[in-house]
């Protein structure tokens, strides 16, 4: 099985045998353009490009040839945006990626036009920069002539999977123009029920039809390779975040996992219906085989984690490497009654106060490096919790046990401190790549490969696994003083600032 | 004298600069820098071919090396070692007269197991340890005053045991059976830092008869799943550390 992983920073293509286990890989940086503040864009050639490298290096690097997969899938960064001719193959531009803000200001017209109830209701998502539809609204009116060839078909969106497999079936020469349920999910055009493109809201954010490409369920045959891997069954595309839990196998309601890197994606099985969030939480599809009935999945996000931990590093220099703040954090036997709210640009997911400003609170002549590293780790607990606890809200249901997975959860401390927080275990899988295990999965259903979930369900194995070891009412002390901090946050940002600058130096 | 000459300039040095300032010839000058180069304590410009201090040199202000980042460093390679062997996977450093364990990986067979970072054995009843107490730069100091407790019938005396440590210097491994507790074994190599030193060990831990054969001997596929780990993160960490 091979899964190529287009992702944010680099592409990899990682090989995996029929117990689902790790064989090879083979990774590439892609460049990240940043032509303004707030830009943030891609080379979509350049990533074709990369995949065309790093498949073949993967394979050797394994000793196999093409003719010895069974099946590709592909995972990929989401809601990133990309228009190409149908003629030549050009992309039109660079792709405008899911972190780019450009948008924003589009946001207050746009929200008059659609409303946030219909908007949930309708495509699961809150509207945000994080969403394609307002990119292709920006795109096209910024250009009569790629909207008059978007109308006629001329020039195509898709987000990297649909890029992806329209080149590996051949590009020009007859590539696939496809996407999956996941990824469609995550546009804001799709209806969460239909699995369709929705009318209403191609008009609202001013999208013909005729650039979308047809949406798939994300275990299907796409299309046979005529590139790269000439012969071999496209058997999968799905968004990374909705690969991360299927290769997690979080495939019954209530089932949930948690991606630690710079940010955190929390995403809970919902089982065959959509659940319209009322805590902040984005509604979305996690999965749907060929011939069968999609599942849903609630998606949190988390801002700042590893990020917040690169700040501690590199903006405050109080460890070399991100991974020893665990040993300054274990100097100490507490957080010294220190806590820690990285609102850096705001509060996210559940809370949505954009104009929230970081904090940290407690500060006595008593706290120490070790007790700021601490606060450090909780802030990334607590801010799981508190997605938690909308999700369960949400659902109607209280989650058992969370599945992780990302760099972070080689902090042991932090994983305890999470399950503690959270008073639920917490586990690790033994296989780290659960984007592309995920996409690998998918596609192997696809071919058969694999009979059921069942099947794959037996393949996960629990490499590490921490349970809550904190008092009730220690808990309860804690989640004060954090809750007292993040109030805080909002207070802070209503004070008005000095009619004066600082003095100049 | 040669990194403080290094280190005292503003700009990085030339071989002719260190052969003058040193008053050597510039081929011994080259050597010597070369040799500083090879462990990390210089880096060479490729462009412009001079040399600056370099990480590895900086680094001997930080002290031991920090283990939750050996561990973060390792991660995906001893996930595969446990994935592999169907054995919990660990990796242990030299704690005085103990092996202290700074990563475990569970055996993949969906039993209910215990964490067990943290643990520490008795260096010379364990496979990790014997080769930590053949490899590890600190291990001279620590056998001149070990007087090894025995905690099975198997367990070595100090004779038996450092005869045990020649042949680990030897073949670059270890294999314990039932020497620190009677239903347990253990294979365990070195891993190795930059400039080749011996920085902690990784080894498999299982059930007597599944690790060993007959002879008391590591069975070969596991011996084999235990060197290849000890390459690839010895790579990886002659790359970093």
């Amino acid at each position: 099985m091979v899964a190529i992983d287009q992702g944010t920073t680099s592409t990899r293509c990682i090989v995996f045998d029929q117990q689902g286990r790790f064989v090879s890989v083979a990774q590439r940086e892609h460049r990240q353009w940043f032509p303004e503040p707030g830009r943030v864009e891609h080379d979509a050639a350049e990533i074709w490009a990369n995949v065309a490298k790093v498949v073949p290096l993967a394979l050797a690097k394994a000793g196999i040839g093409p003719g010895d997969v069974v099946a590709l899938g592909i995972a990929n960064q989401r809601e990133t945006a990309v228009l190409w001719d149908r003629r030549t193959g050009r992309p039109q531009g660079r792709a405008i990626t899911w972190q780019d803000t450009r948008v924003a200001p589009l946001l207050p017209e746009l929200a008059r036009r659609v409303d946030d109830p219909t908007l949930r209701e309708r495509c699961g998502l809150p509207l945000s920069t994080y969403a394609t539809a307002p990119r292709l609204t920006w795109l096209l009116r910024g250009s009569p002539d790629l909207r008059r060839r978007a109308a006629t078909g001329d020039v195509l969106f898709g987000t990297m999977e649909t890029w992806l497999v329209w080149n590996l079936t051949g590009g020009v020469d007859g590539g696939v123009h496809v996407t999956d349920v996941t990824n469609a999910s995550r546009t804001m055009l799709m209806d969460l029920r239909t699995l369709d493109w929705d009318d209403g809201l191609c008009d609202a954010f001013e999208v013909p039809r005729a650039m979308l490409p047809q949406v798939r369920p994300s275990a299907t045959v796409h299309g046979r390779a005529t590139q790269v891997l000439p012969g071999v069954v496209i058997g999968a595309a799905i968004g990374d975040q909705q690969a991360a839990l299927f290769g997690q196998a979080c495939f019954a309601p209530g089932e949930a996992k948690c991606t630690y890197g710079t940010g955190a994606f929390l995403l809970l099985n919902t089982g065959s219906e959509p659940v319209v969030s009322t805590h902040g939480l984005a509604s979305t599809v996690a999965f749907q085989a060929d011939g069968e009935p999609a599942t849903y999945a609630l998606e949190g996000s988390i801002a700042m984690t590893g990020s917040l931990v690169q700040w501690f590093r590199d903006s405050l220099a109080m460890v070399r490497t991100a991974p020893e703040i665990e040993t300054l954090a274990r100097t100490v036997d507490d957080n010294g009654g220190c806590y820690i709210v990285p609102a850096f640009s705001g509060l996210f997911a559940p809370h949505w106060r954009p104009e929230a400003r970081g904090v940290i609170t407690g500060l006595t002549s008593y706290v120490t490096r070790g007790h700021l590293a601490r606060a450090v780790l909780e802030a990334t607990a607590w801010q799981t919790v508190d997605v938690v606890e909308a999700m369960n809200a949400d659902a109607g249901l209280a989650l058992t046990a969370l599945r992780v997975d990302g760099g972070m959860t080689s902090n042991l401390l932090l994983m305890q401190t999470v399950s503690n927080l959270l008073d639920v275990p917490v586990e690790r899988p033994m296989v780290h790549e659960t984007v592309s295990l995920g996409a690998a999965y998918a596609a192997g259903l696809t071919v058969g490969l694999w009979p059921d979930l069942a099947v794959l369900r037996r393949h996960w194995h629990c490499g590490a696994r921490w349970a809550p070891d904190l008092a009730p009412a220690q808990r309860e002390r804690e989640r004060l003083g954090w809750r007292t901090a993040l109030a805080q946050t909002l207070t802070g940002a209503a004070v008005t600032p000095p009619a004066t600058g600082p003095p100049a130096p | 004298m040669l990194l403080q000459l290094v280190a005292s300039r503003a700009d990085p040095v030339s071989v002719s600069d260190v052969a003058a300032a040193l008053g050597v010839a510039k081929s011994s000058a080259h050597e010597l820098l070369r040799t500083l180069a090879d462990v990390g304590f210089l880096d060479q410009d490729a462009d412009t071919g001079r040399y600056a201090v370099g990480d590895g040199a900086r680094r001997l202000a930080h002290g031991p090396l920090d283990t939750n980042l050996l561990r973060s460093l390792t991660t995906n390679l001893v996930d595969a070692l446990a994935a592999r062997s169907g054995e919990s996977a660990y990796i242990g450093v030299l704690r005085g007269q103990q092996v202290e364990i700074v990563h475990h990986v569970f055996r993949p067979d969906d039993t209910r197991q215990q964490l067990e970072v943290g643990d520490r054995h008795e260096a010379h009843a364990t496979g990790m340890g014997q080769v930590l107490l053949a490899l590890d730069p600190a291990a001279p100091a620590v056998m001149r005053t070990l007087d090894p407790v025995r905690l099975t019938q198997r367990t070595l005396d100090l004779p038996a045991l450092r005869t045990r440590l020649v042949e680990v210097r030897g073949r670059q491994w270890a294999c314990t059976a039932g020497e620190r507790t009677a239903d347990r074994a253990d294979v365990a190599a070195p891993l190795r830092g930059r400039g080749g030193i011996v920085v902690a060990a990784v080894g498999l831990v299982g059930r007597v008869d599944r690790v060993v054969g007959a002879h008391r001997d590591p069975r070969t596929a596991l011996l084999a799943h235990v060197q290849a780990a000890a390459a690839a993160i010895s790579a990886e960490l002659g790359a970093t550390l």
